[in-house]
């Protein structure tokens, strides 16, 4: 239900635009989207074929591609910015000029992670050969083609939505940037051209109608869920006066809500069949053995590989309290950002699509709706959470209908107990002396029906109450203004590293670096050399352990999990040596428990 | 002598460990000193394992005070000396001369001692927390 007065609209998304915080080294920030597609052509991809243009630039305006009549269908429609990528001498020239000097990449991501995510990050970047990729070189372009948008459109904008449900005023700012040069720039999962974002508002509203701000969620990688929302009253989420902070992520430009380096983990989907083995063997090992592991927080068999995503918030700031405001337009009166169902940049029929352009804020890569913009606060899981200023009187609502019910219970329970008092007596008395057995089964079961709905009804009484109870006490609460912990609804919240995690940063960047070849290529040279020998493999490998785990202070880790191997090992050497003996072992030790748990049942009568 | 208290109520499975580590010391110690002596008639043949016994001994008496005590310490140093063990077993069957008692009672040990509950009145739930404090991944914090 969205307001029909534009200009309020506007003021309201004015009122509570975000700040974001960029990182040094950034090369691309928020777009006017007509700017962008006078640097443009519309394609449509058929599967199999090279893509064709419908429309070249400087023609492929909002309202042409929005107006584009062919079928989504039909194959996929996409949008191009660079059709010629730098070659290497004007890429040299490029990097010698551009921002990019600016960024320091800290401790590099293969020192933050360990052997495994190193070796599988091997197997990653052989993916890219594979699947379809950004041309080296594109992303240099678009930074020169954004450059010349720029002259166009010098201010950064943002698109507004704005939509109403029963106890929410959704602020959608949809942020649009002419690339995300992640991998090209900063060490990162993936290029593509066009890159949306958007950061969302929740508002309520008090008794004379002014709005409440009550949650900030920011998107990031394309997630969902409560993760992704703070309180407003959460200390992690910033703000300048009433305007939430963002920190963006270089290169992918997510949002996040405190500066710092993320680890982001993109999981591998060829893996994942092995992953799930791993998960069931470790839930074997855990709860029906008993078995205890390295640490309670270790994930359950996941194999991914680790990116950092920068979100220093060091570069450039936009939007209030800096002096780079923004431009702020409303998003449903952008006819190729509400109707134009294809990609804002170039596809590549990339298997995993990491490298394919997203498409606009309204639709998915496959042309459905996204559930951002058909359930802006489901999208976010606040659809269950009502909002401040309904939460006492719902919570309210609700102690007065179980009240209600409680009182309800309590006729229909003497009415049930006097039914089962009344069967009794007949069981009773036919019992004494019944001329027809038929007749006394039949009262039997209607006695055992009748005991079971009393049992029943008082179970459900008892939770009632109960139930009431806890409502009552955080009505109470509520009344006091404890709303509870603001952080309560998050379950696995993206934090930023510590760098205090590594031991010597520097040796172990090296080692980091050049550990995973040099295990590869000292194997091949063993091989070589020893031939099908196992002790060296095996003290070799060994050895890289015991070094990875001196940086990754996991020494009590890998002690434990060798010590576990060796057991394990030993255990199948004895299983394959006496299995004869272990199998007669476990019938003789199962029939003596037998004989004497029966042989003291037996006693005890 | 705070010391020397038991920081838990101790499973009655450590208590039997730690004395058998006693008896494994003493018998090490008796059989070693017998591979070195000078007479004899007294001296057993010394198979390849048994360097590595003689060198154990007087780790695994510390080691079973250790475990009488619940000392953090004391666990990871068992399930150390166990995996030394374990490996002298595993590389003594590769080389033809099996001592598959040691084996059988290093594994049994090994997993006795990976047991939650046994784990528990150690402090040595999680390795992480217990020896490199606060250095958790944030990421993987639940």
């Amino acid at each position: 239900m969205n307001s029909p007065d534009g200009h309020a609209d506007l003021e309201l998304l004015r009122r509570f635009e975000p700040q974001i915080r960029f990182n040094r080294g950034e090369l691309f920030y928020p777009v006017d989207v007509d700017a962008f597609l006078l640097h443009t052509d519309l394609l449509l991809h058929r599967k199999g074929e090279d893509s064709t243009v419908l429309i070249p630039r400087p023609q492929a305006t909002q309202e042409a591609i929005a107006g584009c009549d062919k079928d989504i269908h039909a194959g996929a429609l996409h949008l191009r910015l660079v059709d010629r990528p730098l070659n290497t001498l004007q890429l040299v020239q490029f990097h010698a000029r551009s921002d990019l000097r600016e960024f320091r990449k800290g401790v590099t991501r293969h020192a933050r992670v360990g052997l495994v995510a190193r070796l599988l990050d091997v197997v990653f970047r052989i993916s890219l050969l594979a699947r379809g990729r950004v041309p080296g070189g594109t992303a240099a372009a678009a930074a020169i083609a954004y450059e010349t948008m720029r002259e166009t459109a010098p201010s950064p904008v943002y698109y507004g939505r704005v939509e109403r449900t029963y106890d929410y005023t959704s602020l959608q700012y949809w942020f649009f940037y002419a690339y995300n040069d992640y991998r090209s720039h900063f060490h990162g999962a993936n290029d593509h051209e066009g890159d949306w974002e958007m950061v969302s508002v929740f508002l309520s509203h008090d008794e004379s109608g002014a709005p409440i701000p009550e949650w900030a969620a920011f998107a990031a990688h394309d997630g969902k869920g409560a993760d992704l929302r703070r309180r407003w009253d959460d200390p992690e989420l910033r703000k300048v006066g009433e305007h939430p902070i963002v920190y963006a992520g270089a290169g992918s430009h997510a949002a996040h809500f405190s500066p710092g380096e993320y680890i982001i983990r993109a999981r591998i989907p060829l893996l994942a069949r092995l992953e799930r083995a791993i998960a069931t063997v470790k839930s074997v090992w855990r709860t029906a053995l008993r078995q205890g592991g390295t640490s309670r927080a270790e994930r359950d068999g996941h194999l991914d590989v680790a990116f950092v995503d920068y979100a220093r918030g060091d570069g450039r700031c936009i939007g209030p309290g800096t002096d780079i405001p923004w431009e702020a337009r409303l998003l449903d009166e952008q006819p190729a950002l509400v109707h134009y169902p294809g990609l804002w940049g170039r596809y590549l029929d990339d298997p995993i699509r990491g490298e394919d352009a997203p498409a606009g804020p309204r639709f998915n890569r496959d042309g459905s709706v996204r559930t951002a913009w058909y359930d802006p606060v489901g999208w976010s899981e606040l659809t269950a959470v009502p909002s401040a200023s309904r939460e006492i009187p719902t919570a309210q609502a609700e102690l007065t209908r179980l009240n209600e019910e409680a009182a309800a219970l309590g006729p229909r329970i003497a009415r049930a107990e006097d039914e089962a008092t009344r069967l009794g007596v007949r069981v009773a008395a036919l019992r004494d002396g019944s001329p027809s057995s038929r007749h006394l089964g039949e009262c039997e079961g209607r006695l055992a029906e009748a005991r079971e709905t009393v049992s029943r009804l008082r179970h459900s009484l008892s939770e009632t109450e109960l139930l009431a109870r806890s409502i009552g006490a955080r009505v109470e609460r509520l009344k006091q203004g404890d709303r509870g912990d603001p952080r309560g609804h998050l379950r696995r919240p993206d934090v930023p590293q510590q760098p205090s995690q590594l031991r010597l940063h520097r040796l172990a960047e090296t080692w980091s670096a050049i550990s995973a070849g040099l295990l590869l290529l000292v194997i091949g040279t063993v091989a070589i050399v020893y031939h099908a020998a196992l002790l060296p493999f095996f003290l070799l490998f060994a050895a890289f352990l015991f070094v990875e785990s001196l940086f990754h202070r996991r020494v009590a880790a890998l002690v434990h999990g060798f010590v576990m191997t060796l057991a394990l090992t030993a255990l199948a050497v004895l299983a394959y040596e006496f299995w004869w003996q272990i199998a007669v072992a476990l019938a003789l030790g199962l029939g003596a428990t037998i004989t004497w748990t029966n042989l003291r049942e037996l006693t005890r009568r | 002598m705070k010391w020397l208290r038991p920081r838990a109520r101790r499973p009655r499975g450590v208590t039997i460990i730690a004395l058998m580590l006693l008896g494994q010391a003493l018998v090490w110690m008796a059989t070693g000193t017998l591979h070195f002596s000078e007479l004899p008639s007294l001296r057993l043949p010394a198979t390849d394992t048994s360097y590595f016994n003689l060198a154990l001994v007087g780790l695994n008496l510390v080691i079973a005070l250790g475990m009488l005590l619940l000392r953090p310490w004391a666990w990871m140093a068992a399930m150390t000396v166990q995996g030394i063990s374990l490996g002298a077993g595993l590389w003594a069957y590769y080389l033809g001369t099996p001592d598959f008692l040691l084996m059988g009672t290093s594994v049994l040990v090994v997993l006795y001692l990976n047991l939650h509950e046994v784990r528990r009145p150690f402090g040595v739930e999680d390795l992480r927390l217990r020896w490199n404090a606060g250095q958790e991944e944030p990421d993987e914090l639940p």
